[in-house]
């Protein structure tokens, strides 16, 4: 029987544990936007009303921020849909040479984080200090227009780019398993291939192309670093940025409960577009366009243009990630920023790596990041494992609502997570929890918690029940069947998911500027965040450069340790 | 050895409640062979795993050994992990992540008392040698055949020697042929270990060739248990008979009770032995194996039911012929000697022994 209630006392630990985790940031969050005080210290409950919202939507600003959002998100969820369809289909569907390449470099764009995208972008069409307006000033006289990259147009360029992997990888296995005989049918029938591919092709694939299109618009949504490095200084909002230019604006008194009023939209919003999507993704499943028949599709002969179709595929790639790694590994040599020119290859220095080295900032936010990407990983983990064990595996009481606990933060974006725990964090003054790494380490841990359930519950799914049931009747107490049957047989997934924390723990800033304090919890991140503020640009190329080498190499890994599942899903900012 | 009483357990699904089983009271002694029978989804499963304690009953009580290891009444629920046992899933459940040797040994590392490295490998060697795996000790799992893992499940359940052995389904993953093998050689296994077992299967002839005592079950309850020849030779009821063997029904009234009895049925008068507490007028079903009726044209004897018919059809079955002869309205299913000179549309007389046709209450 004491095992019985030991059983029982660790279930109710669990589900209450998330049931906190998740529930009381957010209810501060709620409560905070109607708080009247200056400062979240300050919160009481005698002080409340609505003044936060009136201010809020009361503000002609508010409308051209929802402007700006919904331009940057559907303009950039349309582009990068065009060009990944575009790609998947040349690489599936038509005899385009130099295949392989593609289905290689596509998904390796994804170790390029979208802060350092958008800083090379900001390097490259600045239009002061840019690269290329700089060449079209020499070319053309002063008086030549520049492409400024400080603006939305910029915005959904690179946030377009960035969401090409993803939808690519969400997209090939789906051109591949399009049944031929549907299209061929179509054409026996007299279609002519422009009729057949919007009439038959494209209708069968509409389904789960809303449902990828949905998935990039919520990224896209969610996003901070982007808009942030390249809305921000030109004064253009979207929702991330402006609740931290609320919260974080050093020239204005903070008016926290103003951002907590924005973010309760914005999180509606995003709740709202979750639904949605769970919604399309069921209604794609039913549409059968998968036969399952082990068949190759005949490939459309491109002729002619063949090469131009394999120069625009590795365009693509030369934006993604040459170009911005280029840019970079040629600014981190510099001395001072300047466009290339033969004059440079003569102060080339490693003054910027040698600099890296004797910084003491860069080793305390080398240490912090180290210590926070490995225990959000690990803890992360630990609890997916254990929530979806109980979800899966138990008949406790609570198990669905402890899965849809677990699933809701997928729809909070992450700059909304840091406010949150950011007032939860100031008002559990008892535990020293904010301004530290672990403040940072338990936010993470609940935005991917959503993903870590998600892949533990498939995993869970495919271990026979009667495996754990014949432990049980060897005498296994259920503590010890989780030890040496379930670790065991899921150690790839456990491992799948570690690493995929630490490749996007290690690259998003969003969350984590809500809640830094300084030196204590600076992490990588933000220290390039801020150094970049800052104007040390040489250093933070150098960073950046051995940053994205260490991503791609991490990436590489995981490729050849064949967790293929989880590489797919290398997301993130 | 093991006690069922009064159980009862119920599911509960999105659609309702499913009572899976409904009131079962066995009692399986020291050292039986017991086997459950029945068609799919009559609870047999369910009533297997409640003994082994994977299932939480609504009602009753199980007793395993000297142990009460379940009672709703006083409040006990022994989990499975503490019940003395052995169990062979239908899946065999061979864990893929150890090799032939730690599958073994797992349950002597749970258990209580720390069993020392060097009894683990005696033992181990000893449970396989028992079910013929000597040699594979360090062969990962996956790479068994399915008769292999049967019987790699088998050692494992058997090395802490537990008082006893369930098995759900056994053979049902092997092919036909190692079926057959499969079925002596287990029953012989766990005769010679004297071990008390508690078995499931919806094969008939496995429960039939194998076990000590037989309970056929049909919608969670026990409809008869007896040794496989009274089961076989006297079916209590219509679905007993029909679930067990090939059978023809009659149905018929009660004219006259005593040893042999009378059933006055559309295709003639049946002397036929009577199910007890059967009276004169009641509606009966008579029940004949197709194997007990003969083809004869002799005169009929005392104790013998004649009835004509014309053949409708014959298949050729292999070891037997399979033939349908129509009497009256009815067709009876008949089995002969395969190389028995009978054709289509021959009108035949079918000698019925009394003491093999069983009247039962419709
Ligand atoms: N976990 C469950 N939830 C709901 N209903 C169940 C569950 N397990 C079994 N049942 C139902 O209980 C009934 C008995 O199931 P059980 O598995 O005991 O049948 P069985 O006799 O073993 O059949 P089979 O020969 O097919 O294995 C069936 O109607 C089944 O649908
Ligand atoms: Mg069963």
């Amino acid at each position: 029987m004491g095992e019985n209630l030991r059983l029982h006392l660790g279930q109710h630990a669990i589900f209450f544990l998330v049931f906190f985790l998740v529930l009381a940031p957010l209810s501060f969050l709620i409560l905070g936007s109607f708080s009247t005080a200056r400062l979240p210290g300050d919160f009481s409950l005698d002080a409340m009303g609505l003044v936060n919202y009136l201010k809020v939507y009361s503000d002609p600003g508010t409308y051209e921020l929802f402007t700006n959002t919904v331009i940057y998100v559907g303009g950039s969820a349309s582009f990068g849909i065009i060009m990944a369809v575009s790609l998947a289909w040349l690489v599936e569907r038509t005899n385009m040479p130099g295949k392989t390449l593609v289905y290689a470099g596509v998904p390796m764009t994804l170790a390029v984080p979208g802060m350092l995208q958008a800083m090379a972008w900001v390097l490259l069409l600045s239009p002061r200090i840019g690269f290329i307006n700089q060449l079209l000033k020499d070319l053309f006289g002063p008086d030549a227009p520049v492409i400024d990259v400080y603006s939305l147009g910029g915005m959904v360029f690179i946030e377009g780019l960035r969401l090409v992997p993803t939808a690519f990888l969400m997209l090939v296995p789906l051109m591949r398993s399009m049944d031929p005989a549907l299209e061929e049918a179509a054409a026996v029938s007299g279609a002519r291939p422009v009729a057949t591919l919007r009439k038959v092709t494209l209708r069968l694939l509409a389904p789960a192309l809303v449902a990828v299109m949905i998935y990039q618009a919520m990224t896209a949504l969610e996003v901070f670093e982007i808009p942030g490095i390249l809305g921000l200084p030109a004064g253009i909002y979207v929702f991330s940025t402006k609740i931290y230019a609320i919260v974080r604006t050093a020239t204005f008194m903070p008016v926290y409960g103003q951002a907590n009023a924005l973010a309760m939209v914005y999180l509606f919003i995003a709740v709202a577009t979750t639904f949605l999507y769970t919604r399309m993704i069921s209604r794609a499943e039913r549409y059968a366009i998968i036969t399952g028949k082990g068949y190759r599709p005949r490939l459309l002969d491109l002729g002619k243009w063949k090469i131009p179709a394999l120069a625009c595929a590795l365009l693509f790639l030369f934006f993604a990630i040459v170009l911005p790694f280029l840019v970079f590994l040629y600014a981190s040599f510099l001395p001072y920023l300047q466009a290339p020119s033969w004059n440079v290859l003569k102060v080339l220095t490693l003054k910027n790596y040698r600099l890296l080295a004797e910084y003491g900032e860069v080793g305390s936010a080398l240490k912090n990041t180290v210590l926070m990407v490995a225990t959000t990983a690990t803890s992360t983990v630990v609890l997916s494992f254990l929530v979806s064990l109980v979800v899966i595996r138990s008949k406790f009481w609570g198990r669905k609502l402890l899965d849809q606990l677990a699933f809701m933060p997928h729809a909070i974006p992450g700059i909304v997570i840091g406010i949150a725990f950011f007032w939860l964090f100031l008002q559990l003054d008892f535990l020293p929890l904010y301004g530290t790494i672990w403040a940072i380490s338990i936010g993470f841990t609940i935005s991917f918690l959503a993903y870590g359930t998600r892949s533990m519950n498939a995993a869970l799914l495919q271990i026979h029940k009667e495996l754990e049931e014949a432990a049980y009747v060897s005498g296994a107490p259920p503590w010890r069947t989780m030890w040496r049957i379930f670790v065991p047989l899921m150690m790839p997934t456990l491992v799948g998911v570690w690493i995929w924390v630490v490749l996007h723990a290690v690259r998003i800033a969003g969350m984590p500027l809500m809640l830094y304090e300084g030196p204590d919890n600076q992490v990588l991140a933000i220290l390039i965040w801020n150094m970049w503020d800052e104007g040390y640009i040489p250093a933070v190329a150098a960073i950046g450069t051995l940053l994205m080498i260490v991503l791609l190499l991490l990436t590489l890994a995981v490729r050849f340790l064949g967790f293929r599942r989880q590489t797919m899903q290398i997301g993130g900012t | 050895m093991i006690r069922i009483e009064q159980l009862h357990v119920r599911y509960r699904t999105e659609r309702g409640e499913v009572h899976a089983v409904r009131g079962i009271d066995l009692n399986v002694r020291q050292g039986q062979f017991f086997t459950l029978l029945g068609p799919s989804g009559c609870g047999k499963t369910t009533t297997l795993r409640s003994v082994a304690g994977l299932e939480r009953p609504q009602e009753g009580e199980i007793i395993v050994g000297d142990d009460l290891v379940f009672s709703q009444q006083r409040k006990i629920s022994i989990p499975p992990y503490k019940r003395d046992i052995g169990m062979v899933f239908q899946s065999y459940a061979i864990w893929p992540h150890m090799n032939v040797f730690e599958n073994v040994a797992f349950p002597l590392r749970e258990m209580k008392k720390r069993v020392s490295q060097t009894d683990i490998r005696s033992r181990v060697r000893k449970a396989l040698s028992l079910v013929q795996l000597e040699g594979l000790e360090d062969r990962p799992a996956p790479f068994l055949s399915g008769g292999q893992q049967q019987r790699l499940a088998l050692a494992r359940a058997l090395v802490k020697e537990p008082r006893v052995l369930l098995l759900d389904e056994p053979l049902s993953n092997l092919d036909a042929k190692l079926r057959e093998e499969t079925r002596f050689e287990l029953r012989e296994l766990v005769k010679r270990l004297a071990i008390t077992t508690l078995y499931v299967t919806h094969d008939q002839l496995e429960a039939l060739t194998m076990s000590d005592v037989v309970a056929v079950m049909d919608q969670g309850r026990v409809v008869q248990e007896g040794t496989p020849l009274e089961i076989y030779r006297a079916p209590r009821d219509r679905f007993v008979a029909n679930f067990i063997g090939l059978s023809n029904f009659l149905e018929g009234r009660v004219q006259k009770t005593g040893q042999l009895g009378e059933v006055e049925t559309p295709s003639g008068t049946l002397k036929c032995v009577l199910a007890d507490g059967i009276t004169a007028g009641e509606a009966v079903v008579v029940v004949i194996r197709p194997e007990d009726v003969n083809l004869n044209a002799g005169p009929a004897s005392q104790n013998e039911n004649i009835l004509e018919g014309k053949i409708e059809a014959v298949v050729f079955m292999g070891d037997t012929l399979e033939c349908q002869v129509a009497v009256g309205t009815k067709l009876i299913r008949i089995k002969l000697h395969p190389s028995s000179p009978v054709a289509r549309g021959e009108i035949v007389r079918l000698r019925l022994p009394a003491e093999s046709c069983h009247a039962l209450r419709a």
